[in-house]
């Protein structure tokens, strides 16, 4: 079991989210930044998909009560196990009685913490993620309070060594100077928009707004405009989809996306993407480049390989330091 | 424009990111139609059955075609979706249920139910005849768990939504706006306007269907009670 001392200002439990329930209104959840949660169970040899914490902006502590295997991955949070300072992207054991804390984090958003086994969770509608606005999944579909009692399987393992990723083989994860560049597809609405405002999503900078979180990211720029005012009935959106509410200021939807919107679309950011965006924080400023379709599905095929290179590398080190053992 | 099941306007087609394509059919429409839509379940009654299509969302006269690239490319949803628009309406394509909610109306937001009146030119006691004698039919669910989009909004009671949303409802919230009608599932922001309120669960995750309606379903709203 592992006892929250202190949540941060919002940890829940994710895993890859749900699928097949977008039709009753029901969004998928999940893992923001899923190719850092997806290297965080790698590096305890779980399933790339089983349930993690992500934590927001750091801040979280937690004492273990029994022993096991965790991995940190994700915005670094200068991470101490008990007094021994721990680095992100690492994988080691740890003993019942040993507390965890994560500093507030200085560069990216969202941390991951996998343990051996994964967070056991009731699967509900498929998936243990925790879903804010239906309030299902994870610890009664709420984020963490002081004082919750995690579940997590007891760990019968091989003994595990402690290694994780240097730092050249980290993926990119963070803004780069608080800046960063997304791709996107344009979609239905882009060519109702202005020529000026056209130009404006691709070349200037967009500062994300206080009021962002799980839903959506909320863009501050000059306002963009359509050429004439458009009404559009209801219809299925999709996360990354990027809204043009009657304000002018872009929405991105996230990964607790609403399943369905009215506002014009400028288009979606592309799959591969929107791990980017988990990473963003309020005054940070995001950059969209256009992208077309085959390019995306390429970029998307070059994500698998560098996560499968990631994955091949953490095999490769623990067989390693395994036998050195 | 009206349309029948028979009618087959034209697709507008669009991309929704790299996974997912949007085919809209009411874009020259007011108000969303019956015979329309009951092509649009039959057509994603078919989608859904095909390998790689992981999910059909319909919208109101418009559907969102979830795929995965891998297994369907684009180019072959789209071919897809062209042949079966052409194709006869499935018969008995949805098992169709009966709702009846009772509404206390009025209350808490007593002036949407006061503007709503002064909007279509009746009184209050008008307009919550219009809405508790028509019938609806639920043309999709979705933005929360559960809720129903209704059509069957009698045309004196189409108002524009509220100029600003409130920032909170309570669900269980009976509301309308857009020529369309609805119950909050969740408590949340909302910009229609709330007539009245249900106690009427549209969502139990302990229930083996956690949605209570589904497409196709009839609704009508009963008057427990009038709080002025």
């Amino acid at each position: 079991m592992i006892e929250v001392i202190t949540p941060g200002i919002q940890t829940t439990i994710q895993d890859r989210g749900r699928t097949k329930f977008r039709a009753i209104g029901v969004g998928f959840s999940g893992a923001m930044d899923a190719f850092s949660s997806a290297i965080a169970n790698h590096l305890v040899m779980n399933d790339e998909d089983a349930a993690v914490l992500e934590i927001t902006y750091g801040n979280a502590s937690f004492r273990f009560h029994s022993d096991t295997y965790i991995a940190l991955t994700g915005a670094d949070t200068s991470a101490t196990l008990d007094a021994k300072s721990i680095p992100c992207w690492w994988s080691f054991p740890v003993k019942a009685g040993q507390v965890l804390r994560l500093k507030m984090s200085s560069e990216g958003l969202r941390t991951y913490l996998a343990v051996a086994g994964g967070f056991n969770a009731p699967e509900v509608m498929g998936s243990k993620s925790t879903d804010l606005k239906t309030q299902i999944g994870g610890l009664s579909g709420r984020p963490l309070r002081k004082g919750d009692e995690l579940s997590i399987p007891a760990y019968k393992g091989p003994q595990c060594p402690s290694f994780g990723l240097s730092k050249s083989i980290q993926p990119m994860h963070k803004p780069v100077n608080g800046e960063c560049v997304v791709r996107f597809i344009v979609g239905a609405e882009w060519t109702y928009l202005t020529d000026d405002s056209q130009q404006m999503v691709v070349s200037s900078p967009w500062q994300v707004s206080n009021e962002t979180n799980r839903l959506g990211a909320r863009l501050e720029g000059v306002p963009l405009s359509l050429k004439a005012p458009l009404e559009l009935m209801s219809h299925g959106i999709v996360p990354g989809c990027i809204q043009l509410p009657p304000s002018g200021q872009p929405v991105i939807q996230l990964q607790d996306a609403n399943t369905c919107g009215g506002y014009p679309k400028i288009g979606v950011v592309i799959a591969s993407d929107m791990r980017l965006l988990a990473q963003i924080k309020p005054g940070n400023t995001v950059k969209f480049e256009m992208c077309s379709v085959e390019d995306a599905l390429e970029i998307a095929k070059q994500e698998r390989k560098k996560l499968s290179k990631i994955f091949h590398n953490i095999d490769m080190m623990r067989k390693t330091f395994s036998h050195q053992k | 424009m009206k349309t029948s099941p028979e009618n087959k306007p034209e697709l507008i087609i669009s991309m929704m990111g790299e996974a997912a394509i949007l085919f809209d059919a009411g874009m020259e429409l007011d108000a969303p139609e019956l015979g329309l839509q009951t092509r649009i379940w039959s057509v994603s009654k078919r989608l859904e059955a095909i390998k790689g299509v992981s999910e059909v969302i319909v919208g109101m006269n418009n559907f969102l075609v979830s795929f995965v690239p891998a297994d369907l490319p684009h180019a072959e949803v789209q071919q897809k979706v062209s042949d079966y628009w052409q194709q006869d309406a499935l018969e008995g394509a949805l098992n169709v249920k009966s709702h009846i909610i009772d509404v206390v109306y009025g209350g808490e937001y007593l002036e949407d139910l006061k503007r709503v009146a002064e909007y279509s030119q009746l009184s209050i006691d008008q307009v919550i005849e219009l809405h508790s004698t028509s019938k609806y039919t639920v043309f999709t669910l979705g933005s929360q768990p559960g809720l129903p989009y209704l059509g069957g909004l009698p045309s004196q009671l189409d108002i524009p939504r509220r100029s600003s949303p409130r920032a909170r409802v309570e669900s269980g919230a009976v509301i309308i706006a857009g020529g369309q009608a609805s119950v909050l599932s969740r408590t949340s922001a909302c910009g229609w306007h709330v007539i009245g309120q249900t106690d009427y669960d549209v969502f139990n995750i302990n229930n083996d269907s956690p949605a209570v309606f589904a497409p196709g379903d009839i609704v009508e709203f009963r008057v427990k009670g009038v709080h002025l």
